[in-house]
């Protein structure tokens, strides 16, 4: 089994009696009400998935994962996981905080140290622009001016409305493990399974012993899939198309930053910590509009030759009237115009109009599950 | 960041300048970091610990949850 990243499983959950000690000392220590977002980001530091993680980022951490794309340890993360307040609340906190997630505390926080940033800075190494038609920058720009770093410990779970799917990467490793597979493929998604996706995935498949299906479940921007849309549809592919021997699905909770290079080594990591000893990087990987070359989150992997997973890179498959099958660049002879393209926006235009697309692009019994939502947009 | 200095022998060094590009690096010191780290990975891994009963436990979950028969 694959060691988890930095080598160490992380685990911040309290247990019972240290859950109430620490619950005892409400009232004594500020609160902070906190969004769904950054309630994903505490549980999934707690549950080990950001390891080597414990808390949010420190200010040595930080400039370092926005300079090198590495913590201060040298060991690599490219987004920097960081809990912003405004300054008010900021002169109220010192050494502890509880962190609420709709009213309930989810998280204790040990503070080890508050600071001022630079929000360009930030936009910029993250996303590579400051352009504000990027949602990541816009983010950003909107966050509140001190971070404060230090180490978490869960006191309670954040309810998922997918609960069946939600699994820790212990659970993960045990299920990898019981189910007999030494090699494992991550497929990362925020989207409904086109034909060109099960083709990918299942091409990857072929060189190891399991797929492992992790769709992002959080904010998303608009014109994505709806979660339960996307939940839906993999389970029309699976229950037609997959063999349960090889194949499995769990939730992400966390948001989708739309960071491109970096997040892409992001979310490798998050596959690492899960078990999965390959990465599936396809093209735009995580991008959104024109900010990222097709395959700049694939080149970006060369500048971590330590990562401890392996990517495995995919160019843009089609579907190709002569070959008569799902094909890419590399093996298909023909000319454009015996080639469909797999294009999300005329895929999406036929969905929002209630029309199954062909067959050649996606599997009947997923467009069907699709078209029966209202709106399946968010 | 801050760095320190670390000396090699010179014939290593001229034996990786030369082979820089067939060694996927831009300068001797690229090399020398990247494959300081590519041990280290491999080395401070440590293969992860579940004892028998959370693996039980776990395994009980998963089966409820339909993952596992």
């Amino acid at each position: 089994m694959i060691a988890p990243h930095g080598g160490r499983l992380i685990e911040r959950i309290a247990g019972k009696k240290e859950k109430e000690d620490l619950l005892s000392l409400r009232g004594e220590y500020p609160e902070i009400e906190i969004s769904r977002e950054l309630a994903f980001e505490v549980e999934n530091i707690a549950v080990g998935l950001f390891s080597p993680l414990e808390g949010f980022l420190g200010k040595e951490d930080f400039h370092s994962v926005l300079k090198r794309g590495r913590l201060a340890s040298d060991i690599p993360w490219t987004i920097p996981i960081v809990l912003d307040v405004d300054k008010e609340k900021a002169q109220e906190i010192g050494e502890g905080l509880f962190l609420l997630y709709e009213g309930k505390p989810i998280a204790w926080m040990e503070v080890q140290e508050k600071f001022t940033y630079d929000k360009d800075e930030m936009a910029y190494s993250v996303y590579g622009t400051l352009s504000e038609e990027h949602p990541g920058v816009v983010k950003v720009k909107s966050m509140k001016d001190i971070l404060v770093g230090g180490k978490i410990t869960l006191l309670n779970h954040v309810s998922s409305p997918f609960p069946k799917y939600k699994l820790t990467p212990k659970e993960t490793r045990v299920l990898f493990e019981t189910k007999g597979w030494r090699r494992v493929v991550g497929f990362q998604t925020r989207n409904v399974p086109h034909l060109g996706h099960e083709y990918i995935q299942k091409t990857a498949l072929t060189f190891v012993d399991g797929l492992f299906i992790n769709p992002v479940i959080g904010k998303k921007k608009k014109g994505d899939f709806k979660d339960e849309v996307i939940i839906k549809a993999y389970e029309a592919l699976f229950k037609y198309y997959y063999l349960p021997e090889t194949a499995t699905m769990a939730i992400l909770q966390m948001e989708m930053r739309y960071a491109g290079p970096r997040e892409a080594i992001h979310h490798a990591i998050i596959r690492k910590n899960y078990g999965c000893t390959h990465f599936i990087v396809g093209r735009d990987h995580a991008g959104v509009g024109n900010f990222y070359s097709p395959y700049a989150a694939q080149e970006i992997f060369d500048d971590y030759p330590d990562l401890g997973i392996i990517p495995l890179f995919f160019r843009s498959f089609f579907y190709c009237k002569k070959c008569g099958g799902v094909v890419n660049e590399k093996v298909c002879p023909h000319e454009e115009e015996h080639r469909i393209s797999f294009s999300g926006t005329k895929i999406r235009a036929l969905l929002m109009e209630g029309k199954i697309p062909p067959a050649e692009l996606m599997r009947p019994e997923v467009a069907k599950v699709i078209t029966e939502f209202n709106n399946p947009f968010v | 960041m801050r760095q320190r200095e670390v000396k090699i022998p010179e014939g290593l060094y001229k034996l990786i300048e030369e082979h820089l590009e067939e060694l996927g690096a831009k300068s001797v010191e690229e090399f020398v970091v990247n494959a300081a780290r590519v041990a280290l990975q491999e080395t401070t891994n440590r293969k992860l610990e579940i004892d028998e009963k959370e693996k039980e436990e776990i395994k009980r979950r998963l089966r409820e949850l339909g993952y596992i028969d």
